[in-house]
């Protein structure tokens, strides 16, 4: 019988910059790039990945999502989205920059960044601006 | 006599199960995954006295969460930075908490949201209370 209290060992992700038809727990993708010395996890690649949260991305530029399922948003992408409430910084968020996610799989994941790039993601997954 | 700031030298939790977690350090994702692993997808019922709370995360504060003495985290001089408002109905991405209570804890990394008088409570705050 499984030991739902055990801890659970992942292996690691490690630093890519491309990652193929891989599970990628955002919590772990975070805690090692922030162990490598790097605040923002960037310049990575993922391609038919399963990215699992739960978690908040937060795309700064140079951020692509192509062919994407950005996952369940129970009828409406806006139940993706989180407006920051500060006018300069978002806590709390995963920071992206430079990272381009291919023929992906979203699970338990939502978006930030500013109204514009939120009212241009939801128009993008069909939906009325945020 | 105040609880913050935490000086203690760090002390790892180890039981993500437990009621209780007291002058103990942890990382919300833990919890959040012992409870997902035992069938509930939210943080409920738990106590959390004299603890730094690590992120990356950003808490769905729901019914019956409670902050006493709580240092919400490096805010850089506005609480704002801290918050975020769900655009949809949903908040899908967050660590859902329920029935809850943050005593003398500090928070690393985290922010937090919920309902418009949730946000509203909180961005009236200083960082610590």
């Amino acid at each position: 019988m499984t030991d739902a209290t055990a801890p659970i060992t992942l292996e690691l992700l490690g630093p890519g910059p491309e990652y193929k038809a891989v599970a990628v727990w955002l919590p772990q993708l975070f805690m090692e790039t922030s162990r490598a010395g790097a605040p923002i996890v960037e310049n990575r690649t993922f391609i038919d990945c399963l990215i699992e949260g739960p978690g908040v991305l937060l795309p700064l530029e140079g951020c692509h999502f192509d062919r994407c399922n950005m996952g369940d948003a129970h009828g409406d992408p806006r139940n993706l989205m989180f407006v920051p409430m500060g006018p300069q910084r978002v806590t709390g968020a995963v920071p992206l920059r430079n990272c381009t996610f291919i023929n992906c799989r979203f699970l338990g994941v939502g978006f930030t960044g500013s109204k514009t790039y939120l009212d241009e993601m939801v128009a993008a997954l069909g939906g009325a601006a945020a | 006599m105040s609880l913050l700031p935490i000086n203690r030298p760090v002390a790892l939790a180890e039981d993500f199960g437990a009621a209780v977690f007291e002058n103990l350090d942890l990382s919300l994702f833990d919890v959040f995954s012992h409870a997902a692993r035992n069938g509930a997808a939210l943080i409920q019922g738990r106590t959390f006295k004299g603890c730094r709370i690590q992120g990356p995360a950003i808490v769905l504060v729901s019914d019956g969460v409670t902050f006493d003495e709580t240092n919400f985290g490096d805010s850089r001089g506005d609480i704002r930075n801290l918050v975020l408002k769900p655009v949809g109905d949903k908040a899908i991405g967050t660590v859902p908490m329920r029935d809850c209570a943050f005593i003398g804890c500090e928070f690393y990394g985290v922010g937090f949201t919920g309902t418009d008088e949730f946000i509203a409570q909180i961005v009236a705050l200083p960082n610590s209370i």
